[in-house]
């Protein structure tokens, strides 16, 4: 326990604390309607392109969230579009512009030689060194997130349980649809200093995995998903800490923990 | 007073025709089968009343006004053809899934307040699924969901209910009991119904309209009508056509 005051006196846990809740309950809210729509892995998708977004941004010697940023909103915009208007299936859609920013990535990552160290670190996440303006950022962006799933809640849930009904109800799906997927490019691109690119998409898929299996209403699918994630970043956290761990891949393991804890439980109750 | 006027309507997929010269009228407090076979166009046509699908040709007033501009969404329930599959593993309790049914009547910020629960149970009063407010809608069987969606048609009390296949799939007794509540909401409740089955005879039990679609509208009037329609013998042949007239028969003597 001692450990555990010790290094909440040091400023970048602080920082790591404070990003890492904002940016996991994000994800938990997001990845609640992403996984019940079939929708998980565009997140998955959208990190790829947030790790072209860091090649860019680390070429032009320019800080790699402020290009990930909008890229990967346009990006996210594209798979809609590809899926949406020119009868792409929404997975394959995901994969092609997964596929081609993963080959800019990399291009980028071969012309610039110097910064592969630095893409290193966007790859696999490095919470613990995050910088205050990053931490600043990324509460805003999170407390957007999070003031848009709240105000759209209803209209999330009646789309996520049936589209067409949605429609017959009035509501704006297509429009519902753009909002939420730009939250989850915002989110993708926030996760990936806590996580790292390669993970950001558990980040979203766990939490609310787990909140499913035993969640009995919708609403508390929604605040348990949060509970599982904001545990799983602090846990990860101190345990990276105490035991000289990566903190991106710790918490990532204390989210699967959670979720092999609850899902035997539900089967052996 | 007319509650849907569809005036000529067409409604194609691509180069594909789904529907095509559909006129008919439907009054408030009509209670209306739409039958036919497989293909027949009939979920097509409500969700061309629903504007969920575009008419290519001919218009649909609802209320006297256009669909495409028509915006008092609450006055019309629908029940969707479900598959249970859909929601498997859904974690939305059926009190969540019934007040979902209020936003047709709300703007941005779509928001449910408490004092609106009253109409949920309201709602769920209506269809008798009060004890399974709690229950997960993924736990429950074919039967009991149809009864909440149902539930979730009414809450906003409409006028009109549109109810597509609503019993496929669920057993004898249970079908029986729901066309039962919905003949109670048409007579008691004066809601105008129309109600899309694959099974004539079972739709004829409760229905004072039928309309026949087979891409075009093969019959549109009374059963009284149908029943003595040399022409629709002659369409379905005398002995479905006995089977749906005989059910009919014995429930205008039991009303």
């Amino acid at each position: 326990m001692n450990a555990v005051f010790e290094a909440l006196q040091y400023p970048f846990i602080q920082r790591a604390i404070i990003s890492g809740v904002f940016i996991g309950c994000c994800c938990a809210f997001l990845g609640v309607f992403l996984v019940l729509r079939r929708l998980s892995l565009i997140g998955d998708g959208l990190a790829h392109v947030s790790l072209a977004a860091v090649g860019l941004g680390l070429l032009l010697n320019m800080q790699p969230l402020w290009i990930a940023i909008p890229l990967v909103m346009a990006a996210s915009m594209w798979i809609l579009w590809l899926a949406d208007k020119a009868d792409v299936y929404a997975d394959a859609a995901i994969g092609l512009v997964s596929a081609v920013s993963v080959a800019v990535g990399i291009t980028l990552a071969s012309v610039g030689k110097g910064f592969n160290v630095d893409l290193f670190s966007f790859l696999f996440g490095n919470i613990l060194a995050i910088s205050l303006p990053e931490v600043i950022l990324s509460v805003i962006l999170s407390v957007v997130v999070i003031g848009t799933v709240i105000l759209l809640y209803h209209e999330l849930f009646v789309i996520a349980f049936e589209e067409e009904y949605a429609k017959v109800l009035g509501i704006p799906v297509e429009r519902i649809n753009h909002v939420l997927v730009l939250c989850t490019a915002l989110t993708v691109s926030l996760g990936m200093r806590v996580v790292g690119t390669m993970l950001i998409s558990s980040l979203i898929i766990f939490p609310a995995v787990t909140a499913l299996q035993i969640a009995r209403g919708f609403r508390l699918a929604m605040l348990l998903a949060a509970v599982f994630s904001i545990v799983s970043v602090l846990a990860g956290i101190f345990f990276s800490y105490l035991w000289n761990l990566p903190t991106g891949a710790t918490i990532v393991l204390v989210n699967f923990a959670f979720f092999v804890i609850v899902f035997l439980y539900k089967r052996l109750r | 007073m007319n509650v849907i006027e569809i005036k000529n309507v067409c409604v194609h997929y691509g180069a594909i025709e789904a529907l095509c010269g559909i006129t008919l009228d439907i009054a408030a407090g009509d209670y209306v089968a739409v039958i036919g076979p497989n293909g027949s166009g009939k979920t097509t046509l409500f969700k061309a009343i629903l504007n969920l699908l575009p008419v290519s040709d001919g218009a649909i007033l609802l209320y006297g006004t256009n669909s495409r501009q028509f915006s008092d969404w609450q006055k019309i329930g629908y029940v969707p053809q479900v598959s249970r599959q859909l929601h498997k593993g859904f974690p939305a309790t059926v009190r969540e899934i019934v007040a979902s049914g209020l936003l047709s009547a709300k703007k941005f910020p779509r928001m449910i307040f408490k004092n609106e629960m009253e109409q949920v149970r309201r709602a769920m009063g209506w269809v008798e699924i009060e004890d399974l407010a709690e229950r997960l809608i993924s736990e429950l069987s074919g039967g009991q969901q149809q009864r909440v969606y149902l539930a979730r048609a009414l809450v906003n009390d409409p006028e009109l209910l549109l109810l597509d296949e609503p019993t496929a799939a669920v057993d004898p007794a249970t079908r029986e009991r729901f066309y039962q509540i919905v003949k109670d909401l048409n007579q008691k409740n004066g809601k105008t119904v129309i109600l899309i089955s694959h099974d004539g005879s079972q739709a004829g039990q409760y229905a004072t309209k039928l309309a026949y679609l087979d891409k075009h509208l093969v019959f549109y009037g009374s059963f009284s009508k149908f029943c003595s329609s040399p022409e629709m013998t002659r369409y379905f042949g005398p002995h479905a056509q006995h089977l749906i007239c005989g059910q009919h028969g014995s429930m205008e003597e039991k009303r």
